[in-house]
Formats: C-alpha cells, sequence, structure tokens
C-alpha cells in the first residue's frame, strides 16, 4: 500500500491558496504556503503550517520560480505540490520538475497538459474524440470560389480573419453569400494595408455565443465522471465576471451529448484529475469546442455548491492513487448557485486595478452564502498580482432565488480603501437580461453603460443626504483632540445628544 | 426652530447604528484622500470633510489610474504598449491617452481633464512600476 500524502505545498497565493489550504487542512494534511516579500502578510501564510519566501514580488522572481518551489518542497519534505490556478497550473515543465524531483504534481500528467495547452493539437484532439470544433479553414483561401464553396459548407454568418491580424483585429463578419466577394476583397485590402499581408482564414461565426464549460474529474484508473456544467457567458473582454452552476437553459439532451464528448475527450489524452471543457453554444444549442483548462478553475466553487463535492478533495484523492467510490449516478444538482468575482478595480475607470490597502472589510454572511478570499481589514491588495479582493457565492433552490440572495450579500459587502466593483456587479443583478438568463459573451462589451452607477432604493431616501452629513460631523468630533479637560465620556451616546434629545422630547 | 437631532450610536471606531424616525440605518465612515467616504447598504458616497454631501468623485479618487487633476499614474507595474498622443498636443476629457499592458490586460487611461499635454514622461515598451507617473496634461 502506498503511503498517502501528508504534506502539500501550495505553490500559489491568495483565495485560492487559502481554499485550498482550508481542505487540507480537514483531510489531516499539513501546509506548506511560500510567499514573495509583498506577501509576507498575507492570509494564505497565516494560514499555513510552514510558510517559505521564495522571492521579490515580481511573480517572475517568486510564484513562476520552479527552481525555488521544489526548493522549498524538499526543505520542507512536502510530498504532494498542488498549484492551484494561473501562475504553474498549467505548465507542463512543472508538471514534469515535480516528477523528477520525487514530488507528486496534483493535477495531470506533462503530456495531457502539453496537448491540451496547444490551441492547434487541441483542436485536433477534439476532432478525433469527436467533440465538434467551430469550423474553420486551416490554411489561407486565396480562390473566391474555393471561399464561397467552403462558406456554404459552413452555413452563414461566417467570419472573414486575417491571417495576420489578432486580438480581435482583422475581422470581418459576413452575413449572407451576396455580400460575400465586396467583403473578402475589402477585408483583403484592409488587412493588406494594417498588418502588410491580406492573406484571410475563414472561419463560422457564432452569434451572440453562450460560453458553457464542462467540469470532469478522471482518477488514475480510467474512471472519469461529469460533474454538470457552468453557464459563464457575462464576461467583460473575455474576462469572466459572473459565472453559474448549473446552465439551466440547456436541454438535457445537449448537456448529455456534451458531457459525452468531454468525457471522450479526457481518455483520448489520458487526463487524470479536475478539468475543463470550455465551449461555446450558438442559439440551436450546437456546441463547439474552446479549449480545456488542465486545472482546478476560480468558479469551481458553483459547482461545489450545487453537488455538495469538494473539488480539492477530489484532486488530493485522485493524487493519492484512489479509485473513485462516486458513481455517475450518484451526481446530480441541488439548486442553483451563482458566483460574483469581486476585484479591486474601477469600473467607471475602464476597470484599472486599484491596488491598496483594504481599510475596512465587512463580508457578507448568512443562508446560502458562501465567501473564499485571500484578503482581510487591513491588508494590502499588491499591485504585482491579480487585484481579485473575494469570491462571492449564493446558493439557492432556484436561479431567481440565487439572484436574490446575492443582491442581498452585495448590500452587506463592505470594503474601503480600494475601488472595487460591487456596485457594478448589483448593476447587473439587477439588469433585465441577465435576470432572465439571456446574456452572451459579447453582451458586457456591447453595453457599456452598465457601468454607471444605477439609483438605488436608498439613494431616493429623503433624509439619507441629511443622516451621512451628520454621521459625518459626529465621526469628526470624535478624532479631534478635546480642547478642555472634561472627563472622558464612558456612555456610547455624547452628552450634548442625549441632552438635545431631552430637549427635543420637551 | 431647533435642528433635527439623529441617534447616533458608536458601534466601534468608524461604524455607526442611526435610528431615524424608525428607520434603522448602519453606516461605516472610511477616510478616502482628503475627504470621507461613507458606506451605507453597499452604496458608498464620498462626503468632504466640512460635512456637505457631494457626488461621488472620479478622478483623484484613491486607488484610480489618474490623480492630481491632470497627472495620469499607473496604479500597477507594467509596460507601455501604445502612446496616443504628442507633447504640446490639445486633448479632451476622455480621449484615450495611453495603454498599458499588465496582468495580460490592456489598461487605457484616459484624459482625467481637457488640456495640452505638457510632458510624456514613458516611451512605447518601457516597463513602469506602480505609482509611476506617466503623462501631465495642463
Amino acid at each position: 500500500m502506498t503511503k498517502k500524502i501528508s504534506k502539500i505545498l501550495i505553490a500559489n497565493r491568495g483565495e485560492i491558496a487559502v481554499r485550498i489550504a482550508r481542505t487540507c487542512r480537514e483531510m489531516g494534511i499539513k501546509t506548506v504556503a511560500v510567499f514573495s516579500e509583498v506577501d509576507r502578510k498575507a492570509l494564505h501564510v497565516m494560514m499555513a503550517d510552514e510558510a517559505y519566501c521564495i522571492g521579490p514580488a515580481p511573480a517572475s522572481e517568486s510564484y513562476l520560480c520552479v527552481d525555488k518551489i521544489l526548493d522549498v518542497a524538499k526543505k520542507s519534505a512536502a510530498d504532494a505540490i498542488h498549484p492551484g490556478y494561473g501562475f504553474l497550473s498549467e505548465k507542463s515543465h512543472f508538471s514534469a520538475a515535480c516528477e523528477k524531483a520525487g514530488v507528486i504534481f496534483i493535477g495531470p500528467t506533462p503530456s495531457a497538459i502539453a496537448a491540451m495547452g496547444d490551441k492547434i493539437t487541441a483542436r485536433q484532439i477534439a476532432a478525433k474524440a469527436g467533440v465538434p470544433t467551430i469550423p474553420g479553414t486551416t490554411e489561407p483561401i486565396t480562390d473566391f470560389e474555393k471561399l464561397k464553396k467552403t462558406a456554404a459548407e459552413f452555413g452563414y454568418p461566417v467570419l472573414l480573419k486575417a491571417t495576420a491580424g489578432g486580438g480581435g483585429k482583422g475581422m470581418r463578419v459576413v452575413t449572407s453569400e451576396k455580400e460575400l466577394q465586396s467583403a473578402f476583397e475589402a477585408a483583403t485590402r484592409e488587412a493588406e494595408k494594417a498588418f502588410g499581408d491580406g492573406r484571410m482564414y475563414l472561419e463560422k461565426y457564432i452569434l451572440n455565443p453562450r460560453h458553457v464549460e464542462i467540469q470532469l474529474a478522471c482518477d488514475a484508473h480510467g474512471n472519469g465522471l461529469f460533474l454538470l456544467e457552468r453557464e459563464c457567458s457575462m464576461q467583460r473582454r473575455h474576462q469572466k465576471v459572473i459565472e453559474e452552476a448549473p446552465c439551466f437553459y440547456l436541454q438535457d439532451d445537449v448537456r448529455q451529448k456534451m458531457a459525452t464528448a468531454a468525457l471522450n475527450l479526457a481518455k483520448e489524452v489520458g487526463y487524470r484529475g479536475v478539468g475543463t471543457i470550455e465551449c461555446l453554444v450558438d442559439a440551436k444549442q450546437d456546441f463547439y469546442f474552446l479549449e480545456m483548462n488542465t486545472r482546478l478553475q476560480v468558479e469551481h466553487t458553483v459547482t461545489e455548491m450545487i453537488t455538495g463535492l469538494d473539488l480539492v478533495r477530489l484532486q488530493i484523492d485522485i493524487a493519492n492513487g484512489d479509485k473513485f467510490k462516486l458513481k455517475q449516478k450518484d451526481i446530480s444538482a441541488r439548486g442553483h448557485a451563482i458566483e460574483c468575482r469581486i476585484y479591486a478595480e474601477d469600473p467607471e475607470n475602464n476597470f484599472m486595478p486599484s491596488p491598496g490597502f483594504i481599510s475596512a472589510f465587512r463580508a457578507p454572511e448568512g443562508p446560502g452564502i458562501r465567501h473564499d478570499t485571500g484578503t482581510y481589514s487591513g491588508a494590502e491588495v499588491s499591485s504585482f498580482y491579480d487585484p481579485m479582493i473575494s469570491k462571492l457565492i449564493a446558493h439557492a433552490e432556484t436561479r431567481d432565488g440565487a439572484i436574490q440572495k446575492m443582491r442581498r450579500a452585495l448590500t452587506e459587502f463592505t470594503i474601503a480603501g480600494v475601488r472595487h466593483n460591487t456596485q457594478f456587479l448589483q448593476t447587473l443583478l439587477n439588469d433585465d437580461t441577465f435576470c432572465r438568463g439571456d446574456g452572451h459573451t459579447q453582451y458586457l462589451d456591447q453595453h457599456a453603460e452598465l457601468t454607471k452607477p444605477s439609483v438605488s432604493k436608498t439613494r431616493t431616501d429623503p433624509h439619507l443626504a441629511e443622516l451621512i452629513s451628520a454621521v459625518v460631523a459626529h465621526h469628526e468630533s470624535r478624532n479631534q483632540k478635546p480642547v478642555t479637560t472634561v472627563a472622558p465620556n464612558t456612555n456610547s451616546v455624547s452628552n450634548w445628544l442625549r441632552h438635545g434629545m431631552r430637549e427635543g422630547l420637551r | 426652530m431647533t435642528k433635527p437631532l439623529f441617534d447616533i450610536v458608536d458601534i466601534n471606531d468608524n461604524t455607526y447604528s442611526v435610528i431615524h424616525d424608525g428607520k434603522s440605518y448602519c453606516f461605516v465612515v472610511v477616510k478616502n484622500q482628503d475627504d470621507w467616504q461613507v458606506f451605507n447598504g453597499g452604496i458608498s458616497s464620498i462626503v468632504a470633510a466640512s460635512g456637505k454631501e457631494k457626488k461621488p468623485r472620479r478622478a483623484g479618487a484613491a486607488g484610480s489610474g489618474s490623480t492630481n487633476g491632470g497627472t495620469i499614474i499607473s496604479p500597477m507595474p507594467g509596460r507601455v504598449v501604445k502612446i496616443n498622443i504628442t507633447a504640446g498636443q490639445n486633448v479632451a476629457i476622455g480621449d484615450a491617452i495611453i495603454v498599458v499592458e499588465a496582468m495580460k490586460m490592456e489598461n487605457e487611461f484616459k484624459a482625467p481633464k481637457a488640456g495640452v499635454v505638457k510632458s510624456i514622461a514613458v516611451n512605447v515598451g518601457d516597463s513602469v512600476e506602480g505609482g509611476a507617473v506617466l503623462v501631465m496634461i495642463e
């Protein structure tokens, strides 16, 4: 019988390092934290059993240093490393280096990470596994007749993409065949002028696509489990803002098809661990492979809420070589969960990061609310890393119930010292399109007006302005040094106020 | 006529419970540069130190990318990827001035006020630190 993992080095920081440490503690596994010089006071450091500094602030000199991390693993005698998300989690060379150093990498094999990390091989493997991919040409098309034929095969609308373009530039949507010729000629001219290369590819264009992802878990014995799906269409510039589970509008037969395709893909690549297959879904509920993330995702929390599973525990069990005791029939969705990502950023200023020190921090609590954070009152939101403050999750019997809970929770969240997106999130939670579930991946980018604070009920309270003034005046007087030697007032209500109230009552 | 008096109770250093006409409020007051930021029900407003409420500030508030009137400062370390203006150029409020790439995201800084570009402290390709002055507009 092989020895079970008894000490895990968490090669990450912030909320995910805290979250991983919690499961380790529940399982009686010792934790080793690594931190950069600016993270000395971080929550993940305080929550771990051991902690080691691995370098100065820049990630390239600390959290991304494979050698330094493996040195700490050796020094602390950690038997396994959990890479979290981001940083080294999807670097196949890190997975390989861990193997070489005799430390268990809590994640897939280097070859699986590498295969899915390359866009081209990932598409090829997906196609081989029978997962539909967005129809597209593999070579530029110069002959117009061939272009017309290919476009007809794909079905309109289609997307002309400049070979030399990128990041959304050099793309043109064509909605019907009669537009194709002029669009092709114009796009070629534009690309030639902008990039010095007029060659064009053709792809099927998915109008108002929705982002639906499949959560999988695979043990080291060839068993794969479908852990339901997540809906993540609310994105701003390809960054997820709100995530949900399950995807309430997905038809059952589509869900089954996606699950089967995903499990085939995992098998094809010899996958081990938890992983997510991201897809685009069109209006007809046809789905197309986007990419596979070979790690735990930020939004794994909503899957945990509806399935009742602990995905980090599952990762550790898989890494221990355990065979799944859980069967597919045991997995079902209970209620609906929504996650809001709380960031230290300024929605009214282009979502510019807003690092700084948190001067006040009170997070929501109560039934159906989960709060995952790596920060606390007085802590610094560093300018060197992702400015995530927290993940706020609401879980209720229905989607409407989860929305109501999230709105309530957001009113309880007080964060001062940095700008943050809680008011923006509240606007979204009250947006008709979001509430109907009609959002798509372009929606937020198309509606910049959502970043403007909406007028709320509280703001129509006629006394509010007066009360705020009075509270500020009171706060200022408390913070002033006393000018006469008067015995300190140990009561919570000042004598002046008490006198005034008495007078007012006469 | 007597001034209205409110039942304000101190909860801790910055938190107050107020009951007025039977309605219950909870306020958190924190410093925001030279003013106060008051939180209530997840919404905050900026109050000048004199005690009069005014509209929440945009440019110049703690943590945003532009402070001190016309100075554009990068709040985080990154790399300058695009400069849209030249020294001496007239700009209008909201014009795209400079783009800094950080954390794989492009952050575009807009002109906090109308004016003339006084100086550009960086070149495209430069690495900048958190707090670095990028462009000054006067």
